[in-house]
């Protein structure tokens, strides 16, 4: 049980840390006796890696930590749309104009919603192949504490069930059942912008827990490839809204064009930074695999 | 040179025991911690030694030798031999001096 617990631990260690040391500490740990003593004195190392980060060989001067940003970046996105797209008159005027242009604002609209969602399902897609890696692991006979950090996979997929099924669901009640805004079909094709990064940023951590067991390496990448997959489509989906846009321009006041504007680059950054951050975790999982 | 080395802080005395073990040759992070508790006594987490290890690595005192194996091993550098003399007559120095104060010279009974 210490020995999996040590090696929970060990994911508090900052990312440049554990890529220098941490396979050697795992082993350390496999080899060794682990008990309350070693656990504690791993937590202290944590604290103390952190503190001391600029020594680890080959640091750079430190970034703010995307569990960090991301949080920020989501409530900012979230206070773009909230009260700066849910411009009613402009939402309405824009979707006036560029529908006279035909079926065309339609497909738009269509293509962009359609988008969106798949971009939201694939980023819960992603996770598959990560989790049917850990359960692999977890029947098969690994050391424990690759079978500590199978565990800790399952269970952060577990923690991610509510929140994300909660996003979901919202998405659901303001997009197709008439909850409440967003308002007209332009306020319906913009909505998933704002949740569709936020679902693809909540998948991440099951690849962070993941990426520095070289057992589960196959998972993280699959997982990573998936992901970009979802960054990439709610990026496109984007592209729709900005035509729409475009068509009903002299409707929308200025602070509304800012707004839909800001949002759409805060949405793809998000989901860009995401899927970068997973498929460099892809590519160590794949060096660790081939050195293991 | 004072007891406590700048910037070693708390691990001090773990980077003098590690620069003793590799003193003698390579070794990966398993047989040190095995040698440090056979030669001194003190028993060694990971958390610690690997800490020193950062420590020292990052002074150039140490280095690590390039392995495919899951265990890499370390070696001490000319500067880490060094800086071990140092540690080590500033010991000596010390120990002399409380032999002196207390009438005690070690090994004698």
């Amino acid at each position: 049980m210490m020995r999996i617990v040590a090696g929970w631990v060990l994911v508090l260690y900052p990312p440049v840390w554990r890529r220098r040391y941490g396979e050697e500490v795992r082993d350390l740990l496999d080899s060794r006796p682990v008990r309350l003593r070693t656990v504690l004195d791993l937590a202290r190392g944590a604290t103390d890696a952190w503190l001391h980060r600029e020594r680890v060989p080959g640091a750079k001067p430190l970034l703010i930590p995307l569990p960090l940003v991301l949080p920020i970046t989501s409530y900012g996105l979230l206070s773009l749309w909230n009260p700066g797209v849910r411009d009613v008159p402009s939402l309405y005027g824009v979707w006036a104009m560029a529908a006279d242009t035909g079926a065309l604002a339609e497909a738009l609209e269509t293509l962009a919603t359609s988008l969106f969602i798949v971009a939201g399902g694939t980023a819960i897609l992603s996770a598959a192949p990560l989790l049917i890696t850990s359960l692999a692991v977890l029947a098969g006979r690994r050391l424990p504490v690759t079978r500590g950090t199978a565990l800790g996979v399952i269970a952060t997929a577990l923690l991610l069930v509510l929140p994300i099924w909660l996003f979901c669901q919202l998405y659901y009640q303001l997009v197709f059942a008439d909850a409440g805004f967003p308002v007209g079909p332009l306020g319906d094709a913009m909505t998933g912008g704002f949740f569709a990064p936020i679902v693809i940023a909540l998948v991440l951590p099951l690849s962070s827990v993941a990426a520095y067991t070289p057992a589960l390496g196959p998972g993280v990448r699959n997982s990573a490839g998936t992901l970009a997959v979802a960054a990439g489509c709610n990026m496109a989906a984007w592209l729709p809204v900005a035509l729409l846009l475009l068509l009903g321009l002299p409707q929308a006041s200025p602070g509304f064009v800012v707004a839909v504007t800001a949002s759409a680059l805060v949405s793809g950054w998000m989901g860009a930074v995401v899927a970068r951050r997973a498929l460099r975790q892809g590519r160590t999982a794949t060096q660790r695999l081939s050195l293991s | 040179m004072g007891r406590r080395t700048p910037d070693l802080g708390r691990f001090t005395d773990v980077a003098l025991l590690v620069l003793i073990s590799l003193a003698e040759g390579q070794k990966h992070g398993y047989r040190m911690i095995n040698d440090i508790e056979e030669f001194s006594g003190t028993s060694l987490e990971p958390g610690t030694l690997y800490g020193a290890l950062m420590r020292l690595e990052q002074r150039g005192w140490i280095e690590a030798v390039e392995s495919a194996e899951r265990r890499k091993p370390y070696r001490i550098t000319e500067g880490g031999r060094e800086a071990l003399r140092e540690q080590l007559a500033t010991l000596r120095r010390i120990e002399l001096a409380g032999a002196k104060r207390t009438g005690v010279a070690w090994g004698s009974s």
